[in-house]
C-alpha cells in the first residue's frame, strides 16, 4: 500500500469502503480492493471530484494547458499536480496528493492570487497520463494506491542542486529547460531576462544572466583564467537556486 | 415555490449583495416565483435561484462577484466543464428531475455519481437526481458551476 497516504485518511478510507460492502472495516480484504473503488471512496470522503483516465477529455487538457502553460513541467510532476482552472479566487488542481502541505504551499507560491485552492483527485497513474499528455508524450507506467509497488519517486523536500560541473568542461543547463530548484522559491524570484529578450514565462524558463555579468576584458579577472560566458550562466543559476532554497525553507517555517 | 434551501440561499444573496432593498426584496422573490412557475409549465429548465440572482446583479462583473461568493463560502468544488453523463442524455425521468433542480449527472460509473448544480442547499435535487441515476451503491460527489454552465448542459438532454 503506497506509504504516501496519511494514515488517518487511509483508515478513513477503507472505513467508507466497508460501509459500502456492510462488512468491518477490520475484516476488509484490503488488498482485493481495485484502484478504482479505492480512488472513489477517497474522492467520496474528501468531497473532490474524481479524474479518471476515460476524463482526460480534450477540454479538460484544453485546460489544463491553459492554466500551466507558465509552470515547470517537472515540478508539477515533481509535486504531482496540474492546475485545472481558476474561478475568482478559488485555484482549481488534479493532483494526486491533495493532503501534501509542501505541495500546498508550492501552488501558493504559483498563484499568490488564489487565496482558495480546491482539488480534484486523481490516481497517480491519471496524472502520469495527464502531465504526459500536456507535453505530448507517452505517458509512462506509474503506481497507483492499491498496487503495491513503490510509488513514483520520493521528491526531497528541498529540491537540490545539479552535480557542479566538472572544471574543465562547465555543463551549462540545457537550453530551454526549467531551473532544477521548482518549489514555492520559484515564484519568489523571477528569472533574470537578458535585456531585448522576449518576455520569458514565469516559471518555464531558465534564469539567464545579467548583461552586466559579462566579463569585461581588462577587468581584473578577466584574464585567460577568467569564467566563460557559459560559466557565468551556470554560476547564476546556482545562486538562483541557493536564493529559491533559502525562500521555500522560509516558507515552510513561518508561522 | 421556492423550497426552504432555495429561500434561504435567495434571501442571503440578495441581502449580501444589495439587490433589492429590505421593502421590496419579497417583489424580487416573487418575480422569481412566477419565472420559475412558467418555466415549470412549458418544461423548460428551472432558472437556478444563483442564476436569477446574476442576472439581477446588474452588470456581468456583479454577477461573477455573486458566484465567486457562493464558491468561496461553501466547501463545494467547483467545476468548470458541467456535461450530461452521454447514457443518460435520452432519459425522460432523469431530464425532468434534472431541469427542476438545475442539476446535472456529469458522470456515473461503478464507483461514483458525480452531480453537478448551482445551489450547494439543493438536499432534495441531489437526493432525487442521485437515487435516479445511481446503479448500485455508488459514491454520491456533489461540484459546483456556473448557472450559465448548467444551463448549457441541461440542453444536452433529447
Amino acid at each position: 500500500m503506497n506509504m504516501d497516504i496519511p494514515p488517518q485518511t487511509l483508515n478513513d478510507v477503507y472505513k467508507t469502503i466497508a460501509q459500502r460492502h456492510e462488512t468491518e472495516p477490520a475484516k476488509l480484504p484490503r488488498e482485493k480492493i481495485e484502484e478504482d473503488e479505492f480512488m472513489a471512496a477517497l474522492a467520496y470522503n474528501r468531497g473532490s471530484p474524481l479524474i479518471e483516465p476515460q476524463d482526460l477529455s480534450e477540454d479538460l487538457i484544453g485546460m489544463c494547458r491553459q492554466s500551466s502553460r507558465e509552470l515547470d513541467p517537472r515540478g508539477m510532476a515533481e509535486y504531482r499536480f496540474v492546475p485545472l482552472t481558476i474561478r475568482g479566487q478559488t485555484l482549481l488542481v488534479i493532483s494526486s496528493c491533495p493532503w501534501d502541505p509542501m505541495m500546498v504551499e508550492v501552488i501558493s507560491g504559483y498563484f499568490p492570487q488564489c487565496s482558495q485552492v480546491r482539488f480534484a483527485l486523481t490516481s497517480p497513474q491519471t496524472l502520469g497520463q495527464l502531465l504526459s499528455q500536456l507535453q505530448g508524450e507517452v505517458s509512462a507506467p506509474m503506481a497507483g494506491y492499491t498496487s503495491g509497488k513503490p510509488a513514483a519517486p520520493t521528491r526531497p523536500l528541498i529540491p537540490t542542486a545539479p552535480p557542479p560541473p566538472k572544471a574543465a568542461a562547465p555543463a551549462p543547463p540545457p537550453a530551454g529547460s526549467a531551473p532544477p530548484a521548482t518549489g514555492p522559491g520559484s515564484a519568489g524570484i523571477p528569472p533574470i531576462a537578458t535585456a531585448g529578450a522576449p518576455p520569458a514565462p514565469k516559471y518555464a524558463q531558465p534564469p539567464k544572466p545579467a548583461e552586466s555579468l559579462k566579463p569585461v576584458p581588462g577587468a581584473p579577472g578577466a584574464d585567460a583564467g577568467s569564467l566563460s560566458q557559459d560559466e557565468v550562466n551556470y554560476l547564476m543559476n546556482l545562486l538562483l537556486q541557493e536564493a529559491n532554497k533559502l525562500l521555500a525553507r522560509k516558507r515552510m517555517t513561518r508561522p | 415555490m421556492m423550497t426552504t434551501y432555495e429561500r434561504k440561499q435567495f434571501l442571503e444573496l440578495v441581502q449580501q449583495f444589495r439587490l433589492a432593498t429590505e421593502a421590496n426584496r419579497e417583489a424580487l422573490a416573487s418575480k422569481f416565483a412566477s419565472i420559475t412557475q412558467k418555466q415549470a409549465s412549458e418544461g423548460f429548465p428551472i432558472q437556478p435561484v444563483l442564476g436569477f440572482c446574476m442576472d439581477e446583479a446588474g452588470n456581468k462583473e456583479r454577477g461573477e462577484a455573486m458566484f465567486n461568493y457562493v464558491l468561496s463560502r461553501c466547501d463545494i468544488v467547483y467545476w468548470p466543464m458541467p456535461s450530461v453523463e452521454p447514457s443518460l442524455r435520452k432519459k425522460a425521468e432523469v431530464k425532468q428531475a434534472a431541469y427542476r433542480h438545475a442539476m446535472v449527472p456529469v458522470k456515473v460509473t461503478k464507483h461514483i455519481v458525480m452531480l453537478c448544480g448551482t445551489n450547494p442547499h439543493d438536499i432534495d435535487g441531489i437526493r432525487s437526481l442521485f437515487n435516479l441515476v445511481a446503479t448500485g451503491e455508488q459514491y454520491p460527489i456533489f461540484v459546483l458551476s456556473e448557472p450559465s454552465r448548467i444551463m448549457q448542459a441541461l440542453t444536452q438532454f433529447a
